[in-house]
């Protein structure tokens, strides 16, 4: 899944990132889930960065914008950075009031609309030719499932304390044992799938691009033409992937405090 | 019935004489050719049935939907959203038989 990006003017990159910087240090690292034949690649960390630091710049200039009493109020007309953060804002608060109460999604919120706007970003930014989405890498994105996987679990304990843990244990006292193992393997699968999910449709997304562009390359002498209808694929796919990472996280914690009702 | 009974011993009698037949060329040692060539079956019939499941599920999601659609249009806006959910969470585990895929066709040297 290596492919050619910006990052490869930099002098000697691409001589380690698509050989292997085992030749340097002598170790293979890693499994090949994580990294293609156990070579460490750092094209995930460097755009991971570089998009948290492009939201950084662009969350402190829509910070600025409230800062005026008579402006702050009024939504602007057009496209613009503030625009896009409130939409964004808007739509993942509306989807977690549906689900859980109030205080609940005010105290949610944060986590899952931050998820959102790092996942968006990271997806589009791989829709341009020569950047590679972050999120294509299973690196990138154990990470936010992990963290949600923490979140909803200590929710959950802080919210309902012993009902939590005595809804892993089933409806009947005597099948408690077997109940606890499927359980304890369904919590686990979440963040697994929440991780995989993003990066197959990333990575596949992502390939399929490369593929076309190839192809496109060897026919018509130049990567045009051919990869339209996918770029159109690609759109389609990081928003929804967006929307359903953030959905998912949000039913499982809207599952994690919920109070059960006799 | 009858049809059944003849055909699944058909069936039976076929699977389990063909064991004979690879018993015979099974002296061969498994060198690297065969793993590979077993890898490569596996990577293949991983997505293929992965797509095709996956293809069937969503496939029922959409003509759903589409009914949904056909007998009150104005309610296309609702529909739009569960739609594209369902069709995403089918889809994923479809992605999971592509990584395995992927893995697998790692494995080819």
């Amino acid at each position: 899944m290596a492919d050619t990006t910006f990052l490869d003017l930099i002098p000697g990159w691409s001589k380690h990132e698509h050989a292997g910087w085992h030749e340097i240090g002598g170790f293979d690292l890693g499994h090949p889930a994580l990294n293609e034949t156990g070579h460490i690649t750092l094209t995930h960390a460097a755009f991971g960065t570089l998009v948290v630091l492009f939201i950084l710049v662009l969350a402190f200039i829509a910070r600025g914008k409230y800062s005026n009493r008579e402006t702050a109020l009024i939504p602007e007309g057009k496209f613009s950075i503030r625009n896009f953060f409130e939409v964004i804002f808007d739509g993942i608060f509306g989807m977690m009031s549906g689900m859980m109460s109030e205080k609940q999604a005010k105290r949610h919120f944060p986590i899952v609309a931050t998820l959102a706007v790092f996942i968006f970003v990271s997806n589009i930014i791989g829709l341009i030719p020569g950047l590679s989405p972050p999120t294509s890498s299973l690196n990138t994105n154990i990470g936010p499932a992990i963290i949600v996987f923490i979140v909803y679990n200590l929710s959950g304990l802080l919210e309902n304390r012993w009902d939590y843990v005595k809804h892993f244990f089933g409806p009947v006292i005597f099948i408690a044992p077997l109940m606890f193992v499927i359980e304890i393997i369904g919590h686990l699968a979440r963040p697994l799938s929440l991780g995989l999910r993003l990066t197959g449709n990333m990575a596949g997304d992502h390939m399929v691009l490369s593929v076309f562009s190839g192809l496109a390359n060897d026919i018509l002498g130049a990567p045009i033409l051919f990869p339209i209808p996918f770029y159109f694929l690609g759109l389609l796919v990081c928003i929804v992937q967006t929307a359903v990472f953030c959905i998912l996280t949000s039913v499982y914690i809207s599952l994690a405090v919920a109070h059960e009702e006799h | 019935m009858k049809k059944i009974a003849v055909y699944f011993s058909t069936f039976a009698v076929v699977a389990l004489w063909s064991t004979a037949l690879f018993a015979q060329d099974g002296g061969a040692a498994a060198n690297q050719f065969s793993m590979n060539s077993w890898v490569a079956i596996a990577a293949a019939l991983a997505i293929g049935i992965s797509a095709f499941g996956g293809a069937l599920g969503q496939g029922k999601a959409a003509a759903a939907a589409l009914e949904g659609i056909a007998r009150n249009p104005q309610a296309s806006g609702k529909l739009f959203t569960p739609l594209i959910l369902g069709l995403a969470l089918i889809e994923s585990l479809v992605i999971y038989g592509f990584i395995i895929a992927f893995l697998l066709q790692g494995f080819i040297k």
